[in-house]
């Protein structure tokens, strides 16, 4: 239980979805440092914004949120994939990352969380 | 074969310019031949009866010669013995006394008296070496005695002192052909005094041939030593001291007595025969007439002549009358073959000679039969033509790429749609190889690759090809290519038919992007129902919200298991596994799974997930889980009754004790209503002493995939 006072970046493209991950999140004692639903606005902020982990959905509205993976790897900064997709399709430079399938667990995003920032 | 060379040899068969002609004969009508060989048998006989009269004729002249040459045999001994007796009658005269005292006188009276007694007519001469006469009883005695001019005989006489008979000489008293037979007159120291000659009458010698009678058809003759003819009967006088015949004299010198054919003086053919009379020098020579035997022998051949030529003459009369009766019913057949023509074979002849109808009704069969054949080949051909068309309209007009190429990779042959596709002409891809009039190379490259993989390994290939033209989008082709073989089976290439699957491909991929999107929308779904409950729920029992997460979580990942098999269906084992994957997954402990690989419908597999994932967290809570040391087994198998069944039985074991409830759970209910219903079974839970078990039955066929047969419709 070493997720509390994590800053932790929302990336959903369903409100209702962000909206549970982040009260999850907060549930898990982490803190919610920025949240985004569109790729340009996801790019923006993973280049600024201090962060330990950050949860990134696949499919932003139609768009793949990999140059945010790219950004976010470039800082050092881990993540955790989520996506309907499963695992088919993952480009080549992210097939080791954490990914979580949605729908998860409370105690399925814990542990990828525990993972990704310790790792 | 092209219309036109069927027509014109269509024609040829209908004119019957091969096979059977009718070309203008050479060899000879059927009479000409009857006519040969009736000349042919009879002139044989001809020759014969010639011939046999010509043996007979001859044989009847050596016949009448050998009989001719016995006659002058006999004849001449006549002739020697009558010399002879005169010689002897002089020789005992010659040795008169009163010659030898030289008594002429005397010896004349001797003489006359001899003479008189035995040879009347006839006349004795004493004649001195010089040929003068000393006596002569042909005169009187007191007149002058004349010389004899031909002194040959004298001579001889005076020189051998033996009795000599002479030739013919002309008497100087009478001046007629006369003869002299001549002893010498010795003395007695052996010398010649006189030659004491004898002159025979004239008719003497022709008196002893007048008496042999040898009948009115022979000629007979005595002549001396140079051929004259000293007698002759018949018309002796007529022919005395003249020359015998030219067949004979010749030979009289050299040869001692032969047979010749001849003419007689008189103009009579004859056979003739000469010998020389014994000691003389003079010959006889006979004659016997052959004018019978010629005539014998030439009726003979008149006779032979006249019967040959009326055998002859009828026999050809014969053939002539064959020949019309056999030529009729040759000629018949001629009309025949027209009437084949005309008709076919709705022909029926006869024509009065049974060879010939033999002949007809083989030809008959013969055109009977032709007819078929040419209707058969006809039909092949139209059928031939017909299927050939066929291929090339179907070869032609389809979309598909058709094409064949030998052992090299060079195209042999290419459809429209092939050479439309590659937008060129025919001349400029037969003969080619795909290197050559492709643009591409890499992808011409690779379609070599694998033709010569094809005509190396021999067997057939569905392959997808890339085929694209400059600057366009590559299309792609589902190219089925077999090798092609010779009569030997050996591989000579291979052929090709290539069909454009490039909207099928891009509708695949379009689908597939759609499950995947539809997988991506069914979760993105689920963590919103999720997230909705998660909302709705806060603030109420918390076991709640995390009993809605952990059967949503179940949910997900039956759907999690289908998506990876596509929707075709799922293993049970794998269905298990994702069900306690949330508990420790099949490799804890607790957990005792076994039974055979069974795949499941989608329905089953979400089905079973549920359930299983109902039974799991009831055990956790109530059941075998909830304490440790507890157990699940889950089992299963294939019952092989009719029809199959699924068995499949949840049984907890070292649990605490389980009563049945009052009020069965929603639990309970989803796994015996849900389970049974999507299942199409029965599933049913007892409340034992060591756990819950729950015992699963379903047909096979309401959870299992079937393998879908589908029946292609047959194909040639």
């Amino acid at each position: 239980m070493e997720l509390s006072g994590t800053k932790v970046m929302v990336v959903e493209d369903d409100a209702l979805i962000s909206m549970m991950l982040e009260a999850n999140l907060r549930a898990l004692g982490c803190e919610v440092v920025a949240i985004a639903d569109r790729l340009d606005d996801a790019l923006e902020k993973a280049g600024k914004v201090t962060m330990d982990v950050v949860m990134l959905d696949i499919n932003l509205a139609g768009k793949l949120s990999y140059p945010v993976a790219g950004v976010l790897c470039s800082r050092g900064i881990p993540f955790v994939f989520a996506t309907g997709y499963g695992t088919i399709g993952l480009p080549a430079e992210f097939q080791g990352s954490p990914v979580l399938s949605k729908p998860y667990s409370q105690r399925q995003l814990e542990n990828a969380l525990l993972a990704a920032t310790t790792a | 074969m092209p219309e036109g060379d069927w027509m014109s040899q269509a024609v040829r068969n209908m004119s019957g310019e091969d096979g059977f002609s009718a070309k203008p004969s050479r060899g000879q009508s059927l009479r000409t031949r009857l006519l040969l060989l009736v000349g042919l048998c009879i002139l044989p006989l001809f020759f014969f009866g010639f011939g046999n009269a010509y043996f007979d004729y001859q044989g009847d002249r050596a016949e009448a010669g050998r009989q001719a040459l016995n006659m002058a045999r006999t004849l001449s001994l006549l002739i020697q013995r009558d010399l002879e007796a005169r010689l002897d009658t002089l020789q005992v005269l010659a040795l008169s006394h009163t010659l030898q005292v030289g008594d002429i006188v005397g010896f004349r009276a001797l003489a006359e008296v001899v003479l008189a007694q035995q040879l009347p007519g006839e006349r004795m001469l004493l004649l001195r070496e010089d040929g003068q006469q000393v006596m002569n009883t042909g005169l009187p005695p007191d007149a002058p005695l004349p010389a004899r001019r031909d002194k040959t005989n004298l001579l001889r006489l005076f020189s051998t002192a033996h009795p000599s008979v002479s030739d013919v000489f002309v008497s100087v008293v009478t001046h007629r052909p006369i003869v002299a037979l001549e002893v010498p007159v010795l003395r007695q120291n052996g010398s010649v005094i006189y030659s004491l000659a004898l002159n025979p009458t004239d008719d003497a010698f022709a008196n002893i041939l007048h008496r042999q009678q040898f009948g009115g058809d022979s000629i007979v003759s005595i002549v001396d030593r140079q051929g004259v003819i000293i007698a002759r009967s018949p018309n002796d006088a007529q022919y005395v001291g003249k020359m015998a015949g030219p067949a004979v004299l010749p030979r009289l010198s050299t040869q001692l007595e032969g047979i010749a054919e001849t003419t007689s003086q008189e103009g009579v053919p004859v056979v003739a025969a000469f010998t020389h009379v014994p000691t003389f020098g003079w010959s006889v020579v006979l004659g016997l007439n052959r004018t019978k035997l010629i005539e014998t022998g030439t009726r003979a051949a008149w006779v032979t002549f006249a019967v040959g030529t009326t055998c002859l003459m009828l026999g050809l009369g014969l053939a002539l009358v064959m020949a019309r009766r056999i030529a009729g019913p040759i000629a018949s057949l001629r009309w025949l073959s027209i009437a084949l023509e005309k008709n076919g074979s709705e022909v029926t002849v006869a024509t009065g000679l049974a060879e010939t109808d033999e002949v007809a009704q083989a030809l008959i069969t013969a055109s009977d039969r032709r007819h078929a054949a040419e209707t058969a080949t006809r039909r092949a051909e139209w059928e031939r033509e017909q299927s050939s068309a066929l291929l090339r309209t179907v070869v032609e007009t389809t979309p598909s790429l058709i094409y064949a190429k030998n052992l090299k990779g060079q195209v042999v042959l290419a459809n429209g749609a092939f050479l439309e596709i590659l937008g060129k002409t025919r001349t400029e891809v037969v003969g080619r190889t795909d290197i050559a009039f492709r643009s591409n190379q890499a992808q011409a490259e690779t379609m070599v690759t694998t033709d010569r993989r094809i005509m190396s390994t021999g067997q057939a290939e569905i392959c997808e090809e890339l085929i694209g033209n400059e600057g366009n989008q590559p299309r792609v082709w589902l190219s089925t290519k077999t090798p092609l073989h010779n009569a030997d089976g050996e591989v000579v290439g291979l052929v090709g038919v290539s069909v454009e699957i490039t909207e099928r491909k891009q509708a695949e991929d379009r689908l597939r992007q759609m499950v995947n999107e539809l997988n991506h929308r069914v979760k993105n779904t689920l963590a919103t129902v999720q997230s909705i409950a998660s909302h709705t729920l806060r603030g109420a029992d918390r076991a709640i919200g995390r009993t809605l997460e952990a059967r949503l979580m179940a949910l997900a990942s039956a759907h999690d298991v289908l998506t990876r098999e596509e929707w075709e269906g799922a293993n049970l084992t794998d269905v298990i596994a994702g069900a306690l994957t949330p508990y420790g997954g099949v490799e804890d402990s607790r957990f005792h799974v076994s039974g055979p690989p069974l795949r499941l419908m989608p329905r089953a597999a979400v089905a079973l997930a549920m359930g299983l994932h109902e039974l799991t967290t009831n055990a956790l809570k109530y059941g075998s889980l909830s304490v440790g040391g507890g157990q699940v087994d889950i089992t299963w198998a294939t019952v092989k009754a009719i029809p199959p069944h699924l068995h499949m039985i949840w049984s907890e074991r070292n649990g605490p004790p389980v009563t049945q409830p009052v009020e069965l759970g929603f639990g309970t209910r989803l796994i015996e209503r849900s389970l049974a219903q999507d299942l199409g079974g029965t599933a049913q839970i007892t409340f034992a002493a060591g756990g819950i078990i729950c015992v699963i039955d379903a047909p096979l066929d309401e959870v299992v995939p079937t393998a879908k047969v589908i029946a292609f419709p047959k194909v040639g």
